[in-house]
């Protein structure tokens, strides 16, 4: 009971904090939203006061449909850029995992308008000068900037291509993430013809309007994807000190540095780590912290899961790693409810909740259930055992294969979330395992009457 | 999205729009050749720069030009040579009797779509001088570039016809 006693005073803040925070943070999301929408209205609105839309001729039509598609096109991928330059604000709002939803959900439109906004083009073109689509083509393909332009689009229907969820699993995270580093190729040789030839090649409000987004993206992306995180590891200087076999296929690596308090990290949410060392420098990947953090180390446990999870089983002791985060908000900053918690582990995932358990307060009426195909994918189990004693929590283990539908094991039939937990609709819920899996539970939640913002989900395909 | 998230962004949406969709009534649309008497049809834009340019490039009506009639001396005359982005312009004029009797551009084009949009802008650009008998011609709608650069060259060949 000592252990106990040590968390009798609560460490996380007063519950009341957790409503009107969780409230500020859906008013910061719901800007956000407005903002991405007003973006949209405001490039169509701009080209609606060009005029060009008084001219009802089919080929005018035609050329005209095929720009506002470019425009907004332009419009969703910059908001795709912003989403993917991980803006603390808009971490903080949104989480990680929403705001890579929204990208993906982007992605699909804004493909679509790019391509749309190129045949449009040279047919409307066609049209007008009374020319074969193809000679119109081949004609703009000559057209300064405008070879540019279409090996862009070329290059985003590739990314795009290889971003859809079959061509992603069949590709692998290192190769899948290799094509996509060329979205920024894409982007950029698409900027030429927009101000040359484009529709902003006029000095005015629109080129202003449009130059800042592209300025303002460009700024946000090299200040958090390469300064912020570059300044934070030299800060670190994080060293593997101790790697530990975890069950059959995993590990758990310790990583320790200097001023690890000035990094405000919470337990569960994720850094992407890069391991400096041969073969392994060159791809990073996102992994939760695994305990909460303290005595200036960190701690991962990474399942072997793929080419570059594989290597890393084998890390050397002393190895530099380079650290971007923390993310998320898989955590008890998420937290929308001052009632209890229901923390639900599949597999590897697992090692989020136990370090969400961690952090939790032992007043807090806690349930934890974990969920493996088999005993030896329990990972971490013995830790959260311990901790489930300490916090007063209850803890339900369930393994088996799955039944025909619904989370739990097929030997657990007709069993749901509201029996496990009976406090889930007041609750807040953290689900973390492979994504079927987790649309399981999440509709359980919300049966149980969960509240989308109690529940927090975090995936940890990519 | 909640509900006031989806009002408020709608609202605001529908607000931003609403003031382009005015700005845009306020613009003069496209001055399309096809309302003067001897051009029937628009001559094809250069490219997709032409669909905004070509809208805020107004020119005068050709009645303006009748009131400020020039006093020219016959010969013929070689403008300055204009190069713009899509080429090089430089217009010659012969005036007999005090009036420009046959206008000549001599055009290079960077490549060859524009070559297209200055041939098809050529005989439209020559006939608006005749009937002006001036610099004071209409922007000949998708070869915006083509027409001020020949504009340009023009003006500098009829200051050289008043001298």
């Amino acid at each position: 009971m000592d252990v106990h006693t040590a968390y009798a005073t609560p460490t996380t803040a007063p519950a009341q904090s957790y409503v009107s925070r969780a409230r500020r943070r859906a008013v910061g999301a719901g800007a956000l939203e407005v903002g991405a929408w007003l973006s949209i209205a405001l490039a169509i609105a701009l080209w609606l006061g060009t005029g060009a839309w008084h001219n009802v001729a089919v080929s005018n039509v035609l050329t005209q449909l095929g720009i506002v598609a470019g425009l907004t096109a332009t419009d969703t991928c910059l908001l795709m850029l912003l989403l993917a330059a991980r803006i603390p604000i808009v971490d903080a709002a949104i989480g990680h995992d929403r705001a890579l939803l929204a990208h993906r959900a982007l992605g699909f439109w804004t493909v679509l308008g790019l391509v749309f906004h190129g045949a449009a083009l040279v047919i409307g073109f066609s049209l007008r000068d009374e020319l074969s689509p193809i000679d119109e083509f081949t004609g703009l393909l000559g057209t300064g900037d405008l070879l540019l332009a279409v090996l862009s689009l070329a290059l985003f229907f590739l990314v795009g291509v290889s971003s859809w969820q079959v061509a992603r699993r069949k590709l692998g995270q290192e190769a899948w993430h290799a094509v996509h580093l060329l979205s920024y190729v894409a982007v950029g040789i698409s900027i030429p013809h927009q101000f040359s030839q484009g529709i902003f090649a006029q000095p005015g409000l629109m080129r202003f309007y449009w130059a800042s987004l592209f300025i303002v993206t460009g700024f946000a992306l090299v200040s958090f994807r390469l300064v912020l995180p570059l300044i934070t590891s030299l800060r670190l200087g994080l060293r593997v000190v101790d790697v530990r076999p975890e069950g059959q296929d995993a590990v758990t690596i310790t990583m320790q540095g200097r001023h690890l308090d000035s990094l405000t990290i919470h337990a569960g949410q994720f850094c992407e780590w890069r391991f400096l060392a041969r073969g392994l420098w060159w791809h990073s990947h996102p992994f939760s912290i695994s305990a909460a953090p303290g005595d200036n180390t960190l701690r991962i446990t990474v399942r072997n899961l793929g080419a570059g999870t594989a290597v890393l089983q084998h890390v050397q002791l002393g190895t530099r790693v380079h650290v971007a985060g923390p993310y998320g908000l898989f955590s008890s900053v998420a937290r929308a409810t001052d009632g209890g918690a229901v923390l639900i582990g599949a597999g590897i995932g697992i090692a989020p909740i136990r370090a969400v358990l961690e952090e939790t307060s032992p007043i807090t009426p806690t349930t934890v259930i974990l969920r493996a195909h088999d005993a030896h994918e329990l990972y971490l189990i013995d830790e959260v055992t311990a901790l489930c004693h300490a916090k007063g929590a209850k803890l339900f283990v369930a393994t088996g294969p799955r039944g025909e539908r619904g989370w739990l094991p097929r030997h657990w039939p007709d069993t749901a979330l509201s029996q496990l937990a009976p406090q889930t609709s007041s609750s807040d819920i953290y689900v973390c395992g492979p994504d079927a899996w987790m649309e399981s539970v999440i509709a359980d939640a919300r049966a149980a009457g969960a509240r989308d913002n109690q529940i927090h989900a975090e995936r940890f395909s990519w | 999205m909640s509900t006031t998230t989806k009002i408020v962004a709608t609202a605001a949406s529908a607000g931003v729009l609403a003031i382009g969709w005015q700005v845009g009534l306020q613009q003069d649309p496209t001055l399309e050749l096809g309302s003067t008497a001897e051009q029937p049809s628009s001559v094809p834009a250069a490219t997709g720069s032409s669909s905004s340019s070509s809208t805020k490039s107004t020119s005068s009506t050709p009645s303006a030009i009748a009131a400020t009639p020039m006093v020219l001396k016959d010969g013929t005359y070689t403008g300055a040579s204009t190069t713009y982005r899509y080429g090089t312009t430089q217009v010659s004029i012969t005036v007999t009797g005090g009036s420009i009797t046959d206008v000549q551009a001599v055009y290079t084009a960077a490549e060859g779509h524009s070559e297209q949009i200055q041939s098809r802008a050529k005989s439209v650009l020559r006939q608006q001088v005749l009937k002006a008998q001036s610099a004071k011609i209409a922007t000949v709608s998708g070869a915006t570039f083509t027409t001020q650069s020949f504009t340009t060259s023009l003006q500098s060949a009829l200051a050289q016809a008043q001298a």
